[in-house]
């Protein structure tokens, strides 16, 4: 055993090995990075997603193409540009083409852009909106490298004077390739975003429920970089803080209002409200489905009264709009929700619009999807059309959240619907108009400052688009856990039907400076020549180095 | 570039020592067995190198370069001194040029192999072009011109009556790596410039070692006389 271990050490290709892994290790080690010749960037795909069948979006996210601009079109090319120049230049015959990339460079500061400015992004969102293509197409936040390679390629793209040049650039010139990584991960086919239900009962069996509904997910023409903060960031947070005041009165039995409260935040909004279809399929069918208890759903002959949708209540538009499929009966639950608001807060604009229901086309409110399955829901919004672009823009930033109104806005829907659900007169406690006093159910602070400003930073402040796997579950796991503090939480995964969900709403790209394949050659005839040169050095040598020596003996010394 | 500029600069590198052993006449006078031996004498050497500099220099592998830590650090350099002189007095046969080309010539391959063989693997396989491959490539021609000098002042230094014309172009050769890596920061040269200066230098020590050697031959000839 010694003997072999002392044998091991004495074979002298050890040592050999030991030598050359020690020598590379420390050669390579010493070297340093020479002028760049690539750059790494963070790029955001365009939307991908299908409804009904029909695709919408960008089909591909694979990109491996030279750089060229935006005005040569060609196959097989990432056409790079600025979001102006697509604004500006007609690009519907780039759509058409059937492989290749679009890269296109947004300011980086999208906050910073003035109302002019704005207005040309919504254009160009708008534009983006409707397109449907093959190419891989990808947004990135403009810097120093973007301008290099913008410079570059609009550099090529001029046409060279003479033919000799043309030629020499052709055969020498710097072209960009930009490549995708390859390791993004697709969302895989078993995926299903969850639904977060949070419930205050009542502890009376009969009693009926009040279901408020937000939907969490954000969207717009780039998923993976609008947080949409007000749609439906607002709705989350005004749910989140619902919860929290209204929390308080189910606290001890002797408060507890005749009602169950549930809080849904559903998935898929952005996506024909999915997360609200699963649910109510649930609960409709669910008398012996075994999930029924996920749905936050205690007993079989639970009865929902009201649906209470909410989305985009954080933005001074001037009123408060509550969406139903057609106008409420006088004594339905959501009339007298709507009389309750307008005599809280009398100054407030707060108006009924109805929108008939289509059967055919994705529904427009959050509401219809319960209005379908004829169950009484109302949205209510800050918003007076549902074709709003702000509801599906990049623009939605958490700078445009007037926090003053948000809270305005969640006072007010938990004073009526408190009023409602412990029977108190509609028209507050005297009936004499002399009287002027203020009266609430709340007190002044019911409704925390600090906790919405942190749940709007939690929870309203990033994207959140159900492409994106890993937000999305950190969004509702965050979801779950602050709601657990005041009420009891369900999770129940949602089957989506009728559209599909896909991955990869960013990637990282790489953009290299290459030579093209022909100067590969060029290269080659130049080392031959250089060593054909030392070639003939090298036969030379003997006979030159000794008449070298012998010439300099006799001459000098 | 792609794999075709790998070979571009493999070639570029490594041809010229094949050139020379074949066509200078060389391979006429020693196997090449006698260039592996000389190879392998380098990797040893190298090791006892790096013993040396992680004994002594153990912390001064920072960043930033100030002349006299590296000036120190390159005086573990003289080992190759020694080194070549033990390969070539023990483990090296023949007339006396014979050695100390043949051992240049092993040292200098293996000394390109363990220097620039991995670097272009992992970079001039890239898809990025950029010139650096093409010039550390041609480094390598230089580079042989240097180390076949030393083998030769290596070799007179022990068998020259008048050292003192020896050991300051001996010293050229040893430093040479000091010297490059000293002109490159004071003047910030780079790339083509830093390329076109190894290849003059190396040119003037050759030139020195030719004269040099004339003179030891002048030297030896006269005490024969």
């Amino acid at each position: 055993m010694q003997e072999e271990i002392i044998d091991f050490f004495r074979n002298p290709a050890l040592l050999f090995y030991m030598t050359l892994m020690l020598t590379v290790c420390m050669v390579s080690g010493s070297q340093q990075v020479g002028d760049v010749v690539e750059t790494e960037f963070h790029a955001y795909r365009l939307q991908q997603f299908e409804i009904s069948g029909n695709m919408y979006g960008s089909r591909n996210h694979r990109v491996s193409y030279e750089a060229v601009s935006l005005g040569s079109r060609a196959l097989r090319r990432t056409m790079v540009t600025t979001w102006r120049e697509v604004l500006t230049h007609d690009v519907d015959d780039m759509w058409a083409l059937s492989t290749g990339a679009v890269l296109v460079f947004i300011p980086d500061n999208i906050d910073d852009l003035n109302d002019i400015d704005k207005k040309a992004f919504l254009d160009f969102e708008t534009k983006l909106l409707n397109v449907r293509t093959d190419l891989a197409v990808y947004v990135a936040p403009y810097n120093d490298d973007a301008a290099s390679i913008l410079n570059d390629v609009n550099t090529r793209a001029e046409k060279a004077p003479s033919a000799a040049q043309h030629l020499l650039q052709s055969l020498s010139g710097n072209t960009i390739s930009i490549t995708s990584s390859d390791n993004v991960q697709e969302l895989p086919d078993n995926y299903k975003p969850l639904n977060v239900v949070g419930r205050l009962s009542s502890g009376d069996r009969a009693s009926p429920t009040i279901a408020f509904v937000a939907h969490y997910d954000t969207s717009s023409v780039i998923p993976g970089v609008s947080p949409g903060a007000d749609s439906n960031g607002s709705g989350v947070v005004a749910l989140l803080e619902l919860l929290a005041v209204l929390s308080k009165f189910y606290d001890s039995p002797s408060t507890r209002p005749p009602y169950n409260l549930l809080f849904m935040w559903t998935a898929g909004g952005k996506l024909n409200y999915q997360g609200s279809r699963h649910w109510i399929d649930e609960f409709q069918k669910g008398i012996e489905g075994a999930d029924f208890l996920d749905s936050g759903l205690n007993r079989k002959d639970d009865r929902i009264d009201l649906a209470i949708c909410i989305e985009s209540i954080g933005r001074k538009t001037g009123g408060l709009y509550m969406h139903a499929g057609k106008a409420p009966g006088e004594n339905s639950s959501a009339a007298q929700l709507l009389r309750r608001l307008n005599n809280i807060a009398p100054k407030k604009n707060i108006e009924l619009v109805t929108k008939k229901i289509s059967l055919t086309t994705a529904s427009a409110w959050e509401h219809e999807k319960f209005n379908i399955k004829r169950m009484p829901a109302v949205t209510l919004s800050t918003l007076s059309s549902p074709t709003d672009p702000a509801r599906n823009s990049i623009l939605d930033l958490p700078s445009n959240i007037d926090e003053e109104e948000l809270i305005d806005n969640i006072r007010l829907i938990a004073e009526a619907v408190l009023g409602y659900i412990l029977g108190l007169p509609e028209t507050g406690p005297s009936s004499d108009s002399r009287i002027k006093s203020e009266v609430s159910m709340l007190s002044k602070d019911a409704v925390d400052k600090q906790r919405v400003h942190h749940f709007i930073r939690q929870f309203a402040s990033k994207p959140r688009p159900i492409g994106d796997r890993r937000a999305t579950e950190s969004v509702t796991s965050n979801l779950a856990s602050a709601a657990a503090g005041y009420g009891q939480v369900f999770k129940s995964a949602v089957t989506i039907t009728d559209a599909k969900v896909f991955g990869v709403t960013q990637n990282r790209l790489v953009a290299e400076r290459v030579k093209p394949a022909v100067f590969e050659l060029v290269i080659a005839s130049g080392v031959i020549a250089y060593l054909s040169a030392f070639y003939y050095v090298a036969t030379h040598s003997q006979k030159s180095i000794e008449g070298t020596v012998s010439a300099i003996r006799k001459s000098i010394f | 570039m792609s794999f075709f500029h790998f070979i571009n600069c493999f070639a570029l590198s490594f041809a010229p020592y094949f050139i020379v052993y074949k066509y200078s006449g060389i391979n006429e006078y020693s196997s090449i067995w006698k260039c592996a031996t000389a190879s392998g004498g380098y990797l040893l050497t190298q090791l006892a190198k790096l013993l040396l500099l992680a004994t002594f220099f153990p912390a001064l592998d920072g960043e930033g370069f100030s002349i006299l830590p590296e000036f120190l650090k390159s005086c573990a350099d003289i080992v190759d001194v020694i080194g070549l002189h033990l390969l070539m007095t023990n483990f090296l046969a023949g007339k006396g040029e014979v050695r100390f080309v043949v051992g240049g010539l092993g040292w200098g391959f293996a000394h390109s192999i363990a220097h620039r063989l991995v670097l272009l693997w992992v970079g001039a396989r890239g898809t990025a072009f950029t010139w650096r491959w093409i010039q550390t490539s041609l480094d390598s021609s230089a580079d042989l011109m240097v180390i076949v000098s030393l083998a030769c002042l290596t070799w007179m230094i022990t068998r020259s009556q008048n050292k003192s014309i020896v050991s300051p172009v001996l010293a050229m050769c040893v430093f040479s790596t000091f010297i490059y890596q000293t002109v490159q920061h004071t003047f910030s040269l780079n790339g083509w410039g830093l390329l076109a200066f190894r290849f003059v230098y190396s040119i003037a020590t050759a030139l020195l070692t030719v004269i040099v050697y004339s003179a030891n031959r002048t030297a030896v000839s006269r005490k024969n006389e």
